[in-house]
């Protein structure tokens, strides 16, 4: 009995336990990647990367708890991107760029939830064609142009403190979070993902639950585009072209299942930790950056077989 | 040669999480025999035939083959070892041709290239189906085919092969009387050429018409074989039930109250023109065949499936059915426990008081903010009230035997405010204990005022419990019997179900017209 | 005979859709029905129905493989990088270089149909990865950069023209005989369709399905790592991202011949359509003035709008199906 606990415990901490290790390692193996005199590249990390990476990690998590994927958050980062930036532009006016990108990041939400709820189609495949869709429009807006000038007054409001992404990023996962475990919503999505059937026996209105999860994705995605373009101070048509990939890597190293109805905030906030230490940690041990997409394909693969190894390990102890 | 042992068991043991399904069973199956396994749902007829079919593997006890150790690796290794199963539910490809399907795996081949040679497949497959007398063209699509007529293929498909044991496990469930008909005669052909048959069937007549030996299973265990021909029926049911029927389907029939349920020519996708009602305090029993629409039709009331014409009145008002769906349904007031327990009625991955909460979400937690004291309270008092065998709230449902997954499901209605409650074929799969506890449970949401519909393939089930019974055929109400009436019988339902009750119309008055049993025509007829 | 009449009911009304599309790019698509235009198709539509060939194979058996693109440039680039060290190739160098590519596809799909077919993991996860995988080796082993310039005589495997007709026709033409034979005629094609069609069926009535599994996507690896160096011999280059986007034409062209993602319906005979129908509307956008841009989002809008239409037409379909087992059509 007290084996069988330790090793669930052991299973629920094993990620952080895989984190630590490999910061360790990097730490150890690395003179750049963290020392008592370079704190500069993990305080990088921590404020400058994985709030988008944490963001995007949680949008996926919502999609994949109701068995689906989002293929298509890496073309909507660049239209809304695209979008705010030419509001901001125009008008230099931020709040004003702020909204149009939550009306546009809706608007795709609520396109690919109808989709997906309607029509039936899976979910891989609607968010594919619309990824082709969203970064066409993207190209023909800017045509390879970037956008530089956003006015004076919007970097300012989210680079003035180091700490700014940081906290709006930890204030929409505890939202999510809440949302996830504490609301009639949540419960209904985890039923959904389980069981649609069971689900909609049990009088949950399975399609409102998709359209409404594809909601609060693109309201998420259009409130990280607008962090990014402030982070990075472009808007160009061709960013985000990793990001469904490492979204998904990250969600899957965090734990959360592809076989739906499973998966929490948590998982994604240490997935992506796991996916930034290790994908920042390889640059440092001199791995040319080509590699990284093979390697992030490879995790997908790890990962998933390491979750079935993971359920045949574990035991059930109440 | 008919004393002769093909198979002989001994010892077998078959447990699954939570429930022994079968519990150290002897038996043999005779050469040339056909041999009949009858129980009621839950005594382990199925299980015990599937694990001789290599569908499961034994955890316990020996099988032997014509003397050999028998342990069947899969399906595949029992067919080439001559045991072949016709299962009970058709696994078919639809979207082939009859004669693609019957070869599905061994389809013949010619020349170097080892092309598949369609001619001769259709050649052999035509021939198989005229020796059986089955009048179905080769090149047919299963999909076009009926039911019963797919049945029917799934039969030839197994006959196609040698065997020396061929397990029927219930085959007429979905046939009219045309085709049972022809079923016993190529049963009798078989039997002729010295292969064995397990037969598995509810239907007593039939049992006397072609069997030679008949086995009963009760709670997992062997109760008895007998001959066929120097046993009366009385007998067969007291080994089966292992008591009288009375004491356990213990109703007490209430004057019916209100009437809570009505519909008006509902059309749907299997059924069509159906009139029914409901009243409080009733058990409303369906019977009929499978795939006569029973389910069909109930999924429709539920808002499970769209209906396509003709009117719902729940307790006299019109139910939108352009608009109905689920979460309307339950709204209403109406519960449902479905047929397909695993896939429909529970989330077997999650916890029971996850399972339990999932209804009364709504109702609960009017504005969205879930409470996790009154979840845990609920699921408690759903498993108290249930008396579901279980340490803890916590444990996953996967876990639990059939009985206690069904009671979760009921619990999971209770918490909710129903007063209509559907069960679909709410003991398939249950062992006795729980089926009595569940029949009280109908009982008791009788007794105090809810109207209950029961859909059972078991008519003793039916005609203990039931009020009314309605029949179905082909998506049509064929008959409607109270438990008043002296032609509620086995027979006469049966009759209703497979002939549209022509045979023996002249026996009695018209169903629809039996009027003791309306409801009190109460005030809220207004819509009506 | 019978089964003539069979393929033809199977290619769908889609292809009515389609054909108002093609007769709009007759009179507005200026050029479009000239011969070196219509030669053009013919050669675009080659090494997309090769490919598709492979898709169509694994959305009859129910499932997809979306790492062609992947495997396509990892492979063409594999094979380019081989051939460019002969300064002359003869036909053994160039026979070698497409058993490179192919070898490349070869390992894919194994990978691919090992974890799919044997270990049941969630093929769209792992055809996605294997995607990346491919994309990301691609990068890798020419350091991002594109090849060109190739000899002439490995160009003129799918560049020259035979009987005026270019040579990449006729490669395609006897790819697609064999694998019309295989799909049609073999056992190994009847088992997919079972598969695709019930897998529960398909494994009771003695069908390895693991082993049809793993053969439909080490078919699929192997023939779209033959596409991939076809791809660069026909149009001179290399390059890590040369084949991105071919999934979804291939899926497209699938679908549009009539194989729907229910699984063991369609087939190949209508997959030949749906390739020249897909080649014929990129080649008429092209035409019309679209910048690529537009093309894109044109393409991507229409790939979803017909498996809406795949979709909402099978419903109806199954629909009337259950109608007419109870024969409610007589009433």
């Amino acid at each position: 009995m007290t084996n069988a606990k330790f090793r669930n415990l052991f299973m629920k901490y094993s990620r952080l336990l895989v984190m630590i290790l490999l910061v360790v390692f990097f730490a150890a193996a690395t003179k750049t990647f963290w020392g008592p005199d370079n704190w500069g590249n993990v305080s990088n990390i921590v404020l400058q990367q994985a709030p988008f990476t944490i963001l995007l990690a949680i949008c996926m998590t919502l999609v994949i708890v109701l068995k689906g994927f989002d293929l298509s958050i890496g073309s909507a980062v660049a239209l809304i991107s695209c979008v705010a930036g030419m509001v901001l532009n125009k008008t230099y006016n931020p709040w004003l760029a702020i909204l149009a990108a939550l009306i546009l990041g809706a608007v795709i939400g609520i396109a690919n939830g109808i989709l997906v709820a309607y029509v039936e189609v899976p979910t891989f495949i609607v968010t594919f064609s619309m990824q082709w869709i969203l970064r066409g429009i993207a190209m023909v807006l800017l045509g390879g142009k970037q956008i530089y000038d956003f006015g004076p007054t919007f970097r300012n409001i989210f680079t003035s403190s180091r700490y700014t992404f940081l906290i709006l990023m930890a204030v929409i996962a505890i939202l999510m979070a809440l949302l996830l475990s504490k609301t009639v919503f949540g419960r209904e999505v985890y039923a959904t993902g389980t069981n649609q059937d069971a689900a909609r026996m049990s009088g949950i209105r399975v399609k409102r639950v998709y359209i409404m999860a594809f909601l609060i994705n693109g309201l998420i995605i259009a409130f990280t585009s607008v962090l990014y373009i402030a982070n990075l101070g472009t808007a160009e048509p061709i960013i985000g072209e990793n990001f469904p990939m490492t979204a998904i890597a990250a969600t899957l190293v965090g734990g959360t299942a592809v076989s739906g109805g499973s998966g929490k905030v948590s998982n994604a906030v240490i997935g992506s930790l796991i996916m930034l230490v290790l994908t920042n940690g390889m640059i440092h041990l001199g791995v040319p950056s080509e590699w990284q997409q093979v390697m992030i394909g490879a995790i997908i693969v790890l990962s998933v077989v390491a979750e079935r190894g993971m359920q045949k390990i574990s035991v059930e102890t109440v | 040669m008919q004393n002769e042992i093909l198979l002989e068991m001994k010892n077998i043991r078959k447990e699954f999480p939570g429930v022994v399904a079968v519990n150290d069973v002897s038996m043999d199956i005779r050469k040339g025999e056909v041999h009949i396994i009858i129980g009621e749902n839950g005594a382990g007829k199925s299980t015990l035939v599937k694990m001789m079919a290599g569908l499961y593997k034994i955890d316990g006890g020996v099988m032997l083959l014509e003397g050999q150790e028998y342990k069947p690796a899969n399906v595949l290794d029992a067919q080439r070892q001559g045991v072949n199963i016709i299962h009970q539910e058709l696994s078919m490809m639809q979207n082939r041709t009859v004669a693609q399907n019957v070869f599905v795996g061994r389809e013949p081949v010619m020349g170097p290239l080892r092309m598949v040679d369609n001619k001769k497949m259709n050649r052999q497959c035509r021939e198989l189906l005229e020796g059986l007398g089955i009048d179905i063209k080769p090149t047919t699509m299963v999909k076009d085919l009926s039911i019963a007529q797919q049945q029917m293929v799934e039969v030839a498909k197994a006959i196609s092969t040698e065997n020396k044991l061929l397990i029927m496990d219930e085959p007429t469930s979905s046939l009219t009387q045309k085709e049972i008909d022809n079923l016993f005669r190529i049963t009798r052909q078989l039997k002729s050429q010295g292969t064995s048959i397990i037969y598995i069937s509810h239907r007593m007549q039939e049992l006397m018409e072609i069997g030679d030996r008949i086995t009963v299973m009760r709670d997992g265990c062997y109760v008895g074989t007998r001959d066929a021909d120097d046993i009366e029926m009385s007998e067969l049911i007291t080994m089966m039930v292992g008591r009288t029927i009375e004491n356990v389907y213990n109703r007490t029939y209430n004057e019916p109250g209100k009437e809570m349920l009505r519909t008006e020519k509902l059309t749907g996708l299997r059924f069509r023109n159906v009139d029914i009602h409901v009243c409080q305090g009733e058990i409303v029993g369906f019977a009929g065949l499978v795939g006569a629409g029973r389910t069909e039709l109930v999924k429709a009331i539920f808002g499970f499936d769209q209906a396509e014409g003709g009117k719902v009145f729940l307790e006299g008002k019109e139910i939108n059915l352009s608009n109905h769906s689920c979460n309307r349904a339950i709204q209403k007031g109406m519960a449902m426990i479905s047929e397909n327990r695993k896939t429909e009625g529970l989330f077997i991955n999650m916890s029971i008081k996850d399972n339990i909460v999932q209804a009364c979400m709504f109702d609960k937690f009017p504005n969205g903010i879930v409470k996790n004291d009154v979840i845990k309270e609920t699921a408690e008092q759903g498993v108290k009230e249930l008396k579901v065998a279980t340490t803890s709230i916590e444990k996953k449902v996967f876990n639990l035997s059939g009985g206690n997954q069904q009671k979760v499901v009921i619990a999971k209605w209770l918490a909710t405010n129903s007063k209509l409650f559907i069960f679909d074929e709410p003991t398939r799969g249950i062992d006795v204990g729980a089926k009595s506890e569940i029949y009280g449970i109908m009982n008791d949401l009788a007794k105090n005022g809810a109207a209950v519909i029961m859909i059972s393939s078991d008519l003793l089930e039916l005609l203990g419990l039931a009020d009314r019974v309605y029949v179905m055929k082909d998506g049509e109400i064929s008959g409607e019997v109270s438990h008043e009436e002296n032609v509620f019988t086995q027979e006469y339902i049966l009759s209703l179900g497979i002939e549209g009750g022509k045979a023996v119309e002249h026996k009695s008055p018209s169903a629809a017209e039996s009027g003791p049993k309306d409801c009190q025509k109460g005030g809220n007829h207004a819509a009506g | 005979m019978q089964q003539v009449k069979e393929k033809l009911k199977n290619i769908p009304g889609l292809i009515w859709g389609v054909l108002v599309i093609i007769l709009v790019f007759i009179f507005f698509a200026k050029g479009f029905t000239k011969y070196q235009n219509i030669l053009n198709i013919l050669s675009n539509t080659a090494i997309l129905l090769i490919i598709s060939c492979g898709m169509t194979m694994a959305i009859l058996s129910k499932e997809i493989d979306i790492s062609i693109g992947g495997v396509m440039s990892f492979a063409g680039l594999g094979g380019a990088l081989f051939i460019t060290r002969f300064e002359n190739p003869g036909i053994p160098a160039i026979i070698l270089t497409f058993a490179i590519g192919t070898g490349i596809g070869l390992c894919f799909g194994l990978f691919n149909g090992v974890l799919i077919g044997k270990y049941k993991y969630n093929y769209w996860l792992i055809t996605f990865a294997t995607m990346s995988i491919g994309y990301g080796a691609a990068q890798v082993i020419n350091g991002g950069n594109v090849v060109s310039g190739f000899p002439k005589a490995f160009r003129n495997v799918a560049d020259s023209k035979f009987l005026g007709i270019p040579t990449v026709v006729w490669v395609a033409l006897v790819i697609v005989m064999i694998m019309l034979f295989i799909t049609y005629k073999t056992r190994f094609g009847m088992h997919i369709y079972a598969v695709g069609d019930s897998e529960q069926c398909a494994s009771q009535s003695g069908i390895n399905v693991k082993k049809t599994r793993i053969l439909i996507y080490m078919l699929a690896g192997m023939l779209s790592g033959f596409g991939g160096v076809l791809l660069v011999a026909k149009t001179n280059s290399a390059g890590p991202v040369a084949a991105s986007g071919y999934e979804w034409n291939a899926i497209a062209a699938t679908i549009i011949g009539g194989t729907s993602f229910e699984g063991g319906k369609g087939g190949l005979a209508g997959t030949i359509i749906g390739a020249l129908v897909m080649s014929m509307i990129i080649n008429g956008l092209q035409l019309m003035g679209f910048s690529n841009y537009w093309q894109q989002v044109y393409k991507g809008a229409f790939i979803l709008l017909i498996i809406v239409v795949d979709v909402i037409s099978r419903r109806k379909k199954k629909k009337a199906a259950l109608r007419r087992v109870y024969k409610y059509d007589e009433c």
